[in-house]
């Protein structure tokens, strides 16, 4: 059996090396097909398939507060809350807390800031992994608030202590506390919630019990991730029932901070979920695009086979005249098809190495456990599957149809105009089918393209042209009363210090503080309206909060649309002043002018002061570029001055070029200061748009591959049908047919089957259009215009794809006629 | 204005050359040759002298190396391949040995289509195809395709596809080559059932039975002209 299979390998191996051309272009098509789909497996496979990082990641869940009444499903959650799972959910075996903060680390080298997280001491045993160095935390850690110790990351181990041993038991200076590095994580190891360009560095141990109001002991100060770990057998559903049993007995308990017009309950997901759910969709998206441009490939190379299975028509035919059996002889023909796919599996594969690296980096922006994207053994199986499905797929028919050759026909060669009927009706089936494909992958990218435009032409409210951005992050020790930054009065000395220094800087025209820049994420705050009492003070009106310096729409060009701009410097406390954005004007004051209307803020321990309106202006898109303006308001930074503020300069030239000069104002200010995501705001917003940008520019590269490898399919069976029909044709060409005649003859025959195709490709893309309807901006997906254009351009290319032949038709000498065949 | 005795077909000095690399062949020299319409000739000659050829050039589907040729009083030898097939839709038949149906056109279609190329309307064209079946005694089988006919009646087909179009010159290759003496027979008849309507046919043969039927044999040898039986019309 060995010796036959090696036979037919050498025999297929012969056959291909004497055609070069056909192998080429088979092997180069395949290497397209497995390639990309082996490329966007490794992603899929990297974020959706591959278990997380955790000892039994599948009992691992993530909880999280919904409040139906705000449209909010991922609310974090407090630390008495925290405490009620871990004590009131029975399926739960134990729950752990994180809360992210930034931290700055201010020694061996330039000060850097860092993504951090304290974490209940329980942490790193609910998700199952042990520290490489040193030791876990302990209970008693976090010394009843946050610990002097931390344990850190493999990276920053490597990136900072170099790799030091020894570093286990120093201490280094955090946030200005000096904290003790007791522990030292795996490579690999990440926080489950992080972003990719934010990992998790430092963890340090804090008590959740803290019963402190001014702590994190208050119920509404929501800032805990929690993750829980099912006990052995429980499931997601029963976690739910009893966190929904506890969510109704918490309503009763506290009913000032869950009323039940508020609509807040307790969820449960699994962990991996929570981490990938968001990206399932476009990675599915994306990995049935490729399929797609698999399956056309596999209809060219099947179309290439049936035509030089035609050729080899003879050869076969004589074989079996003289006794070969059609099994023996499928089997042949079939180690030929398996032998081109794994040639062009290994093209493919090399393909695919480089473009999971170029995946990868254009990934990270926002996919999560984008670093984790390679190729291993199951892209490897999943590549070797590939090869032999796409093998038998575009090689049995042919094969079938090969073994059993009319030999009558063959060996008098005495066959007529067209070849064999289902050959002929197989390879129309084929062309039909890729245009059927191409047009629902061309569909699907010209949607995502009109799309992308509207949203890229969507006004962000402000002028982002020569703006550049960045954040700091004060130190908070953790007994604050030490701190440098510990006063409102210190924090606004800092940040008032460090504008003036920014607005020294030669080709800077202006600068300004905002406590969050547009697209980075949500502020919520409550407040009252002055003369418009509310009973119950959880449903009080709630609008995006901004703290800024009076500047900031000047800064950022929003237009004042009523009133005045924000008094400059008569921002204290016992002047205040707010802005309010056009759609909370209309939102609250429905026509009529809110400029001299007071409101009051809502904190977390008690009520802010009364803020005056001094004017309105322009809605500046805050969520995100597809989502519709927020409501917002605006106050001075001089009344709550954060630890983190993000400053923005507006320069005459290029921002990026001023960024050294810019941080280094800052830092002149306070030399360990670290300042951070120091960036245009044009690359802001392009990063806002990433998610977008990566599927609409993979579909679109799928979607032209599609386009080419129709095109060349339609081209193909043309051109093979047209050499095929050469004497038909003189003949036609003797009765009187010009060459109009024969070119309408050629073209009528090719889009017949691409009008068709185009009428089965407009149905699926209708059919399918609810896919991609969640990626979609401003655009309906069955948007009729997206479809004609779509249709028209693969009808175009087909157009030419079939006018090729039918020149080359017109070509024939008619004297063919009188020759025998 | 051209006489009642003027040919229908004059080919004078025709000559065809074709050259493959450093080799030039001389397939037809010097030609001279009148047909006149009702006329029943026959080309003969051993396999290579250029039947073929003359054939072709008198069916336009090739256009001589040198001299003219004037089909029913027009100058058709430099024409250019758009207006040659234009003649060939109106004024020219073809008969082949291979019959040269298309398979995947029914009877009908195979009949209908130089009248297609000729631009007739359908009614017009329905009639001469039913008209010509009717001749040939296959109207039955107008819904019929090739593959489903025998060698005789696909060659009886291929006649009524020339003549539907009421063609000024039926030219003939070989018409009997591909069938048994039987079907032969009957197409040779056909041709001169066809030839007694006042048809006229220009056929290559070699085969020594049919010249008989012929009223003049025109013989090719190394592709010049040596015939026999002729009434070699001088034309003022």
């Amino acid at each position: 059996m060995l010796d036959a299979i090696g036979r037919d390998l050498r025999f297929a191996a012969r056959g291909l090396w004497r055609s070069p051309g056909f192998t080429a272009i088979t092997v180069a098509t395949l290497a397209l097909g497995i390639g990309a789909n082996t490329a966007i497996f490794s992603v899929v496979n990297a974020v959706l398939l591959r278990p997380l990082a955790y000892r039994d990641p599948a009992q691992l869940v993530a909880l999280r507060g919904v409040v139906e009444v705000r449209g909010l499903d991922d609310v974090r959650n407090s630390a008495p809350e925290y405490e009620d799972y871990r004590t009131e959910i029975p399926a739960l075996a134990d729950v752990a807390a994180a809360w992210p903060i930034n931290i700055n680390l201010t020694e061996r080298g330039d000060p850097e800031r860092i993504q951090a997280s304290v974490v209940s001491s329980n942490y790193f045993r609910v998700l199952g992994t042990a520290p490489a160095l040193g030791r876990d935390f302990t209970p008693d850690d976090d010394q009843g608030r946050i610990g002097y110790v931390a344990i850190i990351s493999w990276e920053l181990f490597q990136r900072r202590f170099g790799g030091d041993r020894s570093v286990v038991g120093k201490t280094v200076r955090l946030d200005d506390d000096p904290m003790t590095i007791v522990g030292v994580m795996p490579r690999g190891f990440r926080h489950p919630l992080e972003t990719s360009t934010s990992p998790m560095e430092v963890w340090a141990p804090v008590e959740l019990a803290n019963t402190d109001p001014q702590f994190i002991g208050d119920r509404r100060a929501r800032v805990f991730e929690v993750i829980g770990r099912l006990k052995p057998g429980a499931t997601v559903a029963e976690a739910q029932s009893q966190l929904d049993a506890l969510s109704r007995q918490l309503g009763s308990r506290y009913p000032d901070v869950y009323p039940a017009a508020l609509g807040w309950r307790a969820a449960v997901l699994p962990l991996s979920e929570r981490v990938v759910g968001n990206v399932r969709p476009a990675l599915l998206v994306l990995l049935g695009a490729v399929a797609f441009v698999l399956l056309i490939g596999c209809a060219n190379v099947a179309n290439l086979m049936l035509a030089r299975a035609t050729g080899r028509g003879r050869e076969i035919a004589i074989r079996t005249a003289l006794g070969g059996d059609r099994l023996r002889l499928m089997r042949q023909l079939l180690t030929e098809s398996l032998l081109l796919a794994a040639l062009g599996g290994a093209l493919g594969l090399l393909l695919a190495v480089w473009g999971t690296s170029a995946l990868g980096r254009l990934a990270t922006l926002y996919l999560p456990r984008a670093q984790t994207i390679a190729i291993d053994g199951p892209v490897l199986a999943f590549t070797a599957v590939l090869i032999l499905v796409t093998g038998v797929a575009f090689g049995l028919f042919p094969a079938l149809q090969a073994s059993r050759p009319d030999l009558q026909d063959v060996l008098k060669d005495s066959a007529k105009g067209s070849a064999g009927g289902a050959r002929t009706r197989m390879r129309a089936v084929l062309v039909v089918a890729e245009v059927a494909v191409a047009l629902v992958l061309l569909a699907g990218a010209g949607l995502l393209l009109r799309s992308f435009q509207r949203l890229v032409a969507v006004d962000p409210g402000f002028d982002p042209q020569r703006l550049l951005t960045m954040q700091v992050w004060l130190p908070v020790p953790n007994d604050n009363a030490k701190g440098r930054y510990a006063t409102q009065q210190q924090r606004v000395g800092f940040y008032d210090r460090a504008l003036a220094a920014v607005r020294q800087v030669s080709g800077v025209t202006g600068a300004a503080l905002v406590s969050r820049l547009p697209y980075s994420g949500r502020t919520d705050s409550r407040f009252k309206i002055e003369g418009r009492p509310v009973a119950d003070a959880q449903l009080l009106p709630s609008a995006e909060l901004r703290l800024v310096s009076p500047d900031y729409f000047r800064t950022m060009a929003i237009p004042v649309l009523q009133g005045e701009a924000m008094p400059d410097g008569a921002d204290s406390l016992s002047s205040t002043y707010a802005m309010v954005n056009r759609t909370l004007a209309e939102r609250e004051w429905k026509g009529e002018s809110p400029v001299g209307r007071r409101i009051q803020l809502q904190l977390f321990g008690g009520e802010g002061p009364w803020v005056t309106i001094v004017g309105v202006v322009n809605d500046v898109r805050q969520g995100a570029p597809d989502q519709p303006p927020l409501p917002e308001f605006y106050v001075s930074y001089r009344l709550f001055a954060g630890q983190q503020m993000s400053l923005v300069a507006r320069t005459t030239g290029d921002p990026d070029a001023l960024a050294d000069r810019i941080v280094g104002a800052i830092r002149s200010v306070d030399p360990t200061q670290p300042v951070f995501g120091v960036t245009s705001m044009d690359r802001l917003l392009a990063n806002a748009e990433a998610e977008r940008r990566f599927s609409l520019l993979l579909l679109s590269l799928f979607a032209a591959i599609a386009l080419l490898l129709s095109s060349l399919g339609i081209y193909g069976v043309m051109a093979y049908s047209t050499s095929q029909r050469r004497h038909e044709i003189g003949i036609r060409m003797a009765l009187g047919a010009a060459t109009p005649d024969v070119l309408r003859l050629v073209l009528r025959q090719g889009m017949r089957l691409v009008l068709i195709g185009l009428a089965i490709g407009l149905f699926g893309a209708w059919a399918l259009s609810r896919v991609l309807a969640g990626q979609l901006y401003g655009i309906s997906a069955r948007d009729p215009i997206t479809y004609a254009a779509v249709a028209t351009l693969l009808g175009a290319v087909a157009f030419a794809a079939t006018w090729l032949p039918a020149r080359r038709a017109t070509r024939v000498d008619p004297m063919i006629s009188l020759r025998s065949e | 204005m051209a006489l009642a005795i003027d040919p229908l077909i004059r080919l004078q000095g025709i000559s065809k050359i074709f050259h493959t690399e450093d080799v030039e062949t001389h397939a037809l020299s010097r030609i001279d040759l009148a047909i006149r319409a009702g006329e029943y000739v026959a080309i003969a000659g051993p396999s290579g002298c250029g039947k073929t050829t003359l054939l072709s050039i008198l069916g336009l589907l090739d256009s001589p190396s040198e001299g003219s040729y004037v089909l029913a009083g027009e100058p058709v030898a430099t024409l250019s391949p758009g207006q040659r097939a234009r003649v060939r839709s109106r004024a020219i038949g073809f008969i082949f040995q291979a019959f040269n149906l298309i398979g995947d056109l029914n009877v009908f279609q195979n009949v209908e289509l130089p009248l297609k190329y000729r631009g007739l309307p359908t009614e017009q064209r329905r009639a001469a195809v039913h008209e010509a079946l009717e001749r040939v005694g296959l109207l039955h089988r107008i819904h019929h395709f090739p593959a489903q006919l025998s060698g005789g009646q696909q060659q009886r087909v291929a006649v009524a596809r020339a003549v539907a179009g009421k063609p000024l010159v039926l030219l003939a290759d070989e018409p009997t080559g591909n069938l048994d003496s039987r079907n032969g027979a009957q197409v040779m008849d056909l041709l001169g059932e066809l030839h007694a309507g006042g048809a006229t046919i220009v056929m290559v043969t070699h085969d020594p039975r049919y010249l008989a039927q012929v009223r003049r044999t025109v013989h090719l040898f190394d592709g010049r002209l040596a015939e026999r039986g002729s009434l070699n019309l001088e034309v003022a």
